[in-house]
């Protein structure tokens, strides 16, 4: 928790980027990697330096560019302002300045796949509430309209997919420390083979084989699904070659 | 294994000055071919992890210490008696120097064990084993760098060519204490130091047993400090205490700690190349095939084919009568039948060469008829073994033992059964819970037929037919999960939830197939020559003494009236006593004679099959599961196999069913 409470140089990055996101489309640019803004308008010094040493802009004559890494950053933080906006607003009917207040906070706390499933959640928003344009993310791009837990047990996964370990929420100290060995560790990503007869999942060089009352006790992030994979109807059929 | 009698006792209880190696790792990374290299002595080494369940010792001569190998551990607390055994040579064994033996390419998983060493204390060496399989999936490791991070000396083998050995040698002649030490989360360096205050000395540092008690379910307390009621009260109630200020398991904690230290050895020390599609597509084929769930099992009955056709058909069939009427029957047999014809007594004459004669009988039925069955059983068995399929096999099974009261874990048991039921008895080590235990041994002792047992099974069968053999099977297996179902009933308590790994497909090795299939077939056939000698000469004094038709006539009511086998199959009965194989044989013998029809084969052989196993596995079942249970389960076992032989012969008789 402490990460947050302190003054943190990061969110300072994040608010600039933000400031300079939305400078461009006020003058109606739409912003991308390259776009370039008069210096005068950024501020101070101090607050330029920081920006700079971060790579997110480098600066010619007295014009700012945008670098490719700091589209990137100003994009998501924006992303998650007009996304955390929307929800506050549609879902938990949220007054103006109230509404404000807390997504200023909420865009510094999501990554990026919770902001998707907001993204899911309210259909692929296309502007927030005060009309302005949400720069749309991986999962608009795929077209996801079912929205799936972020942390699911590993029996939820379908065989195939791959998920970072969220958790081993298991009592049995005997079969924490194993699976610990085995590298079935938060953070670590996995990837499920199949789940009959027995749940197979490969995590580094292992692969680990157990039944689904331990399935159930690995909560997982699963990756984001492809749409182009098929689901189901592959239980039967074997590839031929070595998998991923 | 079985083989080696030594035990940790014997070894911790010679306290002499000599220097003690003590090899430490996870299951399947070679500790015991390393324990081969450096000794010299032969262990049976394996594809699958629980090869190892007992200690075996043995003397390095070029490192002038007693090298001594311990069962491979899953994590650092221990799950079951097998992995409780390293912790305990650990704790007990003086003079004690640690190599550790861990897989290259697993270096993450090797490295927290070899942390958790670290806290004994004790002078270490770590061995990175395997380096081929790393190289080839291109990992590469900074040995030196490695050895200087962790401060002692690290060394690269590939175990199976002996590559890296006299590095290793090389690295054991100066092992180090790591002056690496981790800091863990307070509350836990708190806890370790008060829990080490009421601990007795042990041959390794009290922090570390403490972090283990820490990391551990509390029963581990218990087995530890069992002795010491007032300390073991207190040191529980330190780690219920600690554990009620934090949320997440206490091992987490320590944990956390390790795993980072653990990643930045590893970004210090190791690089992976990508090598996309390195990978065996053939590995990663037949890995997928043996493990789905339609054509794992269509592999699975493929493979007992195989097996039914080379073991049965080929060595019970063509090799059995080649050794039994050409080597036997007319080049070594009849000369000696003429040697002994000479000799005047008559009484001496019949012991050696009469109808329950030491040679004609005792010696043909051992090397005639179960050395070739043994000896090809064994063969399969190793190939099997090697290749890494009964890890496999465990997935395949895992629902299956699951209904009666098992889980995957216990299919390493019950196939070694088909080899030795003494030595599967043994490894039911492996399994977590006494309950699992017993069920265990109940099918192993029930219906398990061992290697010669199933050689001459299959051989009996090639000659009535693949049809029954199938139904023989069937019923086997329907009674096997009946009895197993009934035990689990009988034995309330929960069923251990499965997890295990898969070690990758490998290519069985000549040179470690052949040396084990002799050395097994070597050791079997060594065990098994005095009971086939004491058999027949038992049953040639009964015969003398007018004994043998007594125990017939006594017998006869259930061997004729409820089996309706010829009165002649009491004696093999009799002889079950002994040696199942030995009836096994004995009835092989007669069917070729032509004494049993096919249904009394069917039926004779299904008794055998259930009947009691045999004196060595009747001890080790008494000796492992305690005389009580052990009785219980012999009894019953000796029962049910009449009753269920009587049963088959009225239905199948009354179905007219005589294949």
């Amino acid at each position: 928790m402490e990460e947050i409470c302190k003054p943190c140089t990061a969110e300072e990055r994040e608010e600039l980027l933000e400031e300079l996101w939305t400078t461009l489309e006020l003058d109606r640019i739409t912003p991308q990697p390259g776009s370039r803004m008069p210096l005068a308008k950024l501020g101070n010094a101090e607050r330029l330096s920081l920006l700079i040493q971060g790579g997110d802009i480098r600066t010619e004559a007295d014009q700012a560019v945008l670098t490719e890494q700091g589209y990137q950053k100003a994009k998501e933080v924006v992303r998650n302002h007009r996304l955390s906006e929307r929800l506050l607003h549609d879902v938990l009917n949220l007054q103006s300045d109230e509404m404000e207040r807390s997504a200023c906070r909420y865009e510094h706390m999501l990554d990026s796949e919770a902001a998707d499933s907001i993204c899911i959640l309210l259909g692929h928003p296309r502007t927030c509430p005060h009309g302005k344009y949400i720069p749309p993310g991986e999962c608009c791009d795929a077209g996801e309209t079912s929205l799936r837990p972020l942390v699911v047990p590993l029996t939820e996964l379908d065989p195939g997919e791959d998920a970072t370990v969220a958790y081993v929420g298991t009592r049995d100290n005997g079969r924490l420390s194993y699976l610990t060995s085995l590298g079935v560790v938060t953070g670590r990503p996995v990837q499920l083979s199949q789940k009959r007869p027995s749940y197979i999942v490969k995590v580094d060089e292992n692969a680990v084989a157990f039944d689904e009352s331990i399935a159930r006790e690995i909560f997982v992030r699963p990756a984001l699904r492809r749409r182009s994979r098929g689901r189901g109807g592959h239980r039967w059929r074997l590839r031929w070659g070595s998998d991923r | 294994m079985s083989e080696k009698d030594t035990t940790a006792a014997a070894i911790t209880e010679n306290r002499s000055e000599e220097k003690r190696l003590v090899l430490v790792g996870h299951p399947n990374v070679g500790k015991s071919k390393i324990f081969s290299l450096l000794t010299g002595q032969y262990v049976i080494v394996s594809n699958y992890p629980g090869t190892t369940v007992e200690i075996s010792s043995g003397k390095a001569t070029e490192l002038d210490c007693l090298v001594v190998d311990t069962p491979g551990i899953g994590g650092i607390v221990p799950r079951s008696d097998e992995e409780l055994v390293a912790l305990q040579t650990l704790l007990t064994t003086e003079n004690a120097d640690v190599l550790q033996i861990g897989d290259a390419k697993n270096l993450r998983r090797t490295l927290l064990l070899t942390l958790a060493l670290i806290e004994t204390g004790l002078p270490l060496v770590l061995d990175l084993n395997m380096t081929d399989e790393a190289e080839k999936k291109g990992y590469h490791v900074d040995v030196a760098r490695l050895s200087r991070s962790l401060g002692f000396p690290v060394a690269m083998t590939v175990a199976t060519e002996g590559r890296g050995t006299s590095e290793l040698l090389d690295s054991l002649r100066r092992p180090a204490r790591s002056p690496l030490r981790i800091t863990y989360d307070t509350r836990v360096e708190v806890a370790a130091l008060q829990i080490a205050e009421h601990l007795p000395d042990y041959r390794i540092s009290k922090r570390a047993i403490a972090l283990t008690l820490l990391s551990a379910n509390p029963s581990l307390v218990d087995t530890l400090l069992g002795r010491h009621e007032k300390e073991c009260r207190a040191v529980k109630e330190i780690i219920a205490r600690t554990q009620g200020e934090v949320l997440e398991p206490l091992q987490q904690l320590i944990m956390n700690a390790r795993t980072a230290c653990v990643e930045r050895l590893i970004r210090e020390c190791q690089t992976q190349a990508k090598r996309p599609g390195f990978r065996s597509r053939f590995a990663g084929f037949l890995d997928r095939v043996s493990i789905h769930p339609l054509w794992g099992a269509l592999t699975l009955f493929g493979i007992l084919f195989v097996i039914y056709e080379f073991v049965g058909v080929f060595a019970a069939g063509t090799v059995v009568d080649f050794f039994q009427d050409v080597i036997f029957g007319e080049v070594l047999l009849p000369p000696v039948v003429r040697v002994a014809s000479a000799i005047p007594f008559i009484v001496v004459r019949d012991f050696l060469v009469g109808p329950y004669g030491q040679i004609t009988m005792g010696i043909t039925l051992a090397l005639g008829i179960v050395l070739p069955t043994v000896t090809a059983f064994f063969l399969v068995f190793s190939i099997l073994e090697d290749t890494g399929y009964l890890p496999r096999l465990q997935v395949m099974l895992n629902r299956l033992f699951s209904f009666v009261g098992l889980n995957g874990k216990a299919v390493i048991p019950i196939v070694l059964g088909f080899g030795c039921g003494t030595m599967a008895v043994i490894v039911t080590r492996i399994l977590e819970t006494r309950r699992e235990r017993i069920i265990a041994t109940l099918i192993l002792a029930l219906g398990i037929p061992c290697a010669p047992q199933m050689g001459l099974i299959l051989g009996l069968f090639a000659k009535i037919g693949f049809i029954p053999l199938i139904l023989f099977f069937v019923f086997l297996t329907c009674q096997l999960i009946a009895a197993g179902w009934l035990a689990s009933r009988l034995f309330p308590g929960e069923t251990t939830a499965f997890v295990t790994e898969l070690p990758p497909y490998r290519l069985p090795q000549a040179g470690n197939v052949a040396s084990k299939t002799v050395y097994r077939s070597y050791w079997f056939i060594r065990e098994v020559i005095p009971w086939f000698l004491i058999g027949t000469a038992m049953l040639f004094l009964a015969d003398l003494t007018g004994a043998l038709p007594g125990l017939k006539r006594l017998l006869q009511p259930v061997v004729v009236g409820m089996l309706d086998l010829p009165a002649q199959t009491s004696e093999g009965f009799i002889l079950g006593f002994l040696r199942r194989e030995y009836v096994a044989a004995y009835f092989f013998d007669m069917y070729g004679k032509g004494l049993l029809d096919n249904l009394q084969a069917f039926v004779s052989t299904m008794v055998m099959t259930l009947f009691i196993p045999c004196t060595a596995s009747t001890f080790v079942i008494i000796k492992e599961r305690g005389t009580g249970v052990g009785l219980a389960i012999v009894g019953f076992v000796t029962v049910y196999a009449i009753l269920a032989g009587t049963v088959i012969n009225f239905v199948l008789r009354f179905l007219h069913v005589t294949f």
